[in-house]
């Protein structure tokens, strides 16, 4: 590998690390906008609000807004 | 339905650890900003001088403030993600009290001067060792939880967390690897370039995956439970996870822009630092967005002005950061205190004012009561913005007029500002409004604390109790390859450590391999004995921290200091020693420049010789005797390392030493200072006279 590197030089690499990025993000792009996939990032987006959804809270305190005088 | 009780106990714990060790390490920055104001208040101790405070700080805001609030944050989200108790409990305290021992730990060994001397990464390996076995218990518990939770999907959240558990310990381990000599004392395994390389590579990609993934997971939990909506776009959150966790840590190298570092990886290092502008603003738009149609709440409620501001902050710095990465802007910026400005754009715009939005949105919830004063809140957010405003406004404005002053020639063609000190002395007003800035944040943190207190005061602590049921959902049929990433953590884990990996491979890799990155000169030889000697003395006392050592290639530089450098300068380094600020002046063409008294004076009271300098006073190494005993096992370590030391130089290697003491005690005795033969500072001296000289041996270049 050393020897590989050291007659290849390195003078591509950034290119070379460029367009690996470019590839995977743009596959990435296409891949999260797939037909049929928002009901799906929908769902999933709600997961933060969900805390309490599949079953209740049944400890004494209730959730009070964040602030108040 | 089955009953499950979070432990929010241990967040509890790590909740008061936050506001505590924040209080103290914002406390230790405020010391250090006013000592660098009025270099009196180094109060002459050694214990507290600016070079052993200033890690002590770093480490506290770094790792016990907004690691104790990741803790905090991802305990609390992730039970509540996964509808499940954590793993065990007993991990958990092993966690929080594992922890505070290494920040304790920490701090006492930083201000004996027990110190690797590498930025963010100080800690000598016993403690090292224990930061890996405490960091690794989080991951087990955090993984544990993962695979007892009781929802099939991973929510985005949880993914940074991942990101951060993962790419953490390969940093922490790999930055870390280090031979011992002595409990206390150890030299990496990497030695000048590559260890700069492997340093920053460490450096930036811990703000990366300690101060951004973990705080971004929090965001994406704790924005939409304040705002009381969902997150803006959870397709522009996956976009945002991979492309940053890809993107960030090929960055490392615009940290050592126009050093002695391969002209490859630096070009490497700018490119993928305006590459992250996209995926950072991608997160913080889609933050701000999630506030959409909550902004009315913003006049209101002090958590979403906290998160408004600190998502704005974030956007902010991830816009500055890739700015100074580029080479040409670099070229000024580095070394100054812009770069100060810039870290504290980010953490105390980006990570504390995410950390106290998350602790004013806790507080009320873990007690069961409201908040005891929203007036205190605001106060505390306007006082913080106050206090961030001066601090970087003040840093921005030195650092550009530092970085010009150095960089002006006159009409004839001569240094316009050839004393160093002109350029610190000018500084001054800066320096005094930067304390201001950082007193006001400190007050709004006492605010906060108190107010705080007072809230869970009036209330209750009790544990959430969820009713669920009683078996998990059913599996969702998806059918898509990210769904699989969703359900499977460790699968994710192990797509996030391949990602990470790519990065750091291709920049370490060919540093390591290729010879001709690091050409050697042959007049270069190893450090003596009694300079190996100075040389950790300089490293304990962080001289790195207000010195680099480290000359551009830029006109201004060289006629400053001398020949720029080169990287087969520093194959015997280890630690490497470049810095990233020059509160005073370079360091590596002063071998040969002054005197042997000049160094003794300047050491004792560094206005003698520099009138109007800051610098502490070090009158203790002119007190203290010369440790040799460990002298011998230090060059048998570095042997092994590969330096070229000879038999009768590591057995004599006492003798050596004292010899060499013996010359440089001799001078200065006939020029008035007698008795220093046995005294740390003729190890200093000896360092400082040999730094950068080898090179003028080799002729020509």
């Amino acid at each position: 590998m050393r020897i590989v590197m050291e007659q290849a030089g390195l003078t591509f690499w950034p290119a070379f690390s460029l367009v690996i990025f470019l590839v995977v993000s743009f596959a990435t792009l296409v891949w999260i906008y797939r037909p049929g996939s928002r009901d799906f990032y929908r769902k999933m987006s709600d997961l933060a609000l969900e805390d309490g959804q599949d079953g209740s809270r049944t400890s004494p305190k209730t959730p009070k807004p964040s602030a108040e005088e | 339905m089955i009953m499950v009780r979070y432990n929010d106990k241990i967040v509890k714990w790590f909740l008061i650890a936050t506001l505590f060790w924040g209080a103290l390490g914002m406390t230790a920055g405020v010391l250090l900003a006013l000592q660098l104001a009025d270099w009196h208040l180094n109060f002459g101790l050694k214990w507290i001088t600016f070079g052993r405070l200033r890690p002590i700080h770093t480490n506290a805001v770094i790792f016990a403030f907004a690691g104790n609030a990741i803790f905090c944050g991802v305990y609390y989200s992730t039970q509540r993600l996964l509808k499940a108790r954590l793993f065990s409990d007993v991990l958990s305290w092993i966690h929080f009290w594992g922890w505070q021992l290494i920040i304790v730990l920490a701090a006492l060994s930083f201000s004996f001067g027990i110190t690797t001397g590498k930025e963010y990464a100080e800690l000598e390996w016993p403690i090292d060792i224990l930061v890996a076995v405490v960091w690794l218990i989080f991951g087990y518990n955090f993984f544990g939880t993962l695979v007892k939770r009781r929802e099939k999907h991973i929510y985005v959240a949880l993914w940074f967390y991942i990101g951060t558990i993962v790419t953490i310990t390969v940093l922490h381990v790999v930055n870390s690897l280090a031979i011992p000599v002595s409990l206390t004392k150890s030299y990496p395994i990497y030695a000048g370039v590559q260890d700069a390389l492997v340093q920053w590579w460490y450096g930036h990609n811990a703000v990366g995956f300690f101060l951004t993934t973990p705080f971004l997971g929090m965001m994406y939990y704790f924005v939409p439970k304040a705002a009381g909506r969902p997150v803006y776009s959870y397709r522009l959150s996956i976009m945002h996870f991979w492309a940053l966790v890809f993107l960030y840590i090929w960055a490392g190298p615009h940290h050592l822009h126009y050093t002695a570092l391969p002209d490859w990886a630096q070009s490497l290092g700018m490119v993928f630092s305006v590459m992250l502008l996209a995926p950072s603003w991608g997160g913080m738009i889609n933050g701000l967005l999630t506030l959409r149609g909550a902004w009315d709440k913003l006049r209101v409620d002090p958590v979403l002005k906290f998160f408004a501001a600190a998502i704005t902050f974030y956007g902010m710095s991830t816009f500055e950061g890739p700015l100074m990465a580029i080479k040409s802007v670099n070229a000024l910026s580095h070394y100054t205190d812009w770069t100060i400005g810039h870290v504290h754009n980010g953490a105390l715009g980006w990570v504390a004012l995410m950390i106290f939005g998350m602790l004013y949105w806790l507080v009320p919830r873990m007690w069961g009561r409201r908040l005891y004063s929203t007036a205190m809140a605001n106060a505390h957010f306007w006082l913080a913005m106050i206090g961030i405003l001066f601090y970087i406004t003040t840093m921005w404005a030195a650092g550009i007029t530092q970085g010009l002053m150095w960089k002006e020639f006159t009409a004839d063609g001569l240094l316009a500002y050839p004393s160093f000190l002109e350029t610190v002395t000018k500084l001054n007003p800066y320096y005094w409004g930067r304390a201001l800035g950082g007193i006001l944040f400190l007050s709004g943190m006492i605010l906060a604390i108190i107010n705080l207190a007072k809230t869970a005061g009036g209330g209750k602590f009790t544990e959430e109790e969820v009713s669920l049921p009683g078996t998990p959902p059913a599996v969702q049929n998806i059918p898509h390859w990210h769904a699989v990433l969703e359900r499977k953590p460790l699968v994710l884990a192990a797509v996030s450590l391949v990602v990470i990996s790519i990065g750091g491979i291709a920049e370490l890799l060919p540093t390591f391999l290729v010879k001709g990155n690091v050409p050697t000169i042959a007049s270069v030889k190893p450090w003596s004995p009694l300079e190996l000697t100075g040389r950790d003395i300089y490293v304990r006392e962080g001289c790195y921290t207000c010195h680099s050592q480290m000359v551009r290639p830029f006109r201004d530089e060289v006629a400053r200091y001398g020949e720029y450098s080169r990287p087969g300068e520093f194959i015997y380094d280890r630690p490497f020693q470049w810095g990233s600020k020059r509160t005073g002046p370079d360091l590596h063409r002063v071998g040969g420049k002054y005197n042997h008294l000049w160094h003794l004076r300047h050491m004792e009271d560094p206005r003698v010789t520099s009138p109007g300098s800051i610098m502490p006073s070090y009158a203790f190494l002119l007190r203290d005797e010369l440790d040799l005993s460990l002298l011998q096992r230090k060059i048998h370590v570095l042997r092994q390392l590969g330096t070229p030391y000879t038999d009768a130089e590591e057995t004599g290697a006492v003798e050596i030493a004292r010899t060499q003491a013996a010359g440089i005690a001799a001078e200065l005795e006939r020029d008035g200072a007698p008795g220093m033969g046995d005294r740390e500072i003729i190890a200093v001296i000896a360092y400082l006279q040999r730094l950068g000289t080898d090179i003028k041996k080799a002729g020509p270049l």
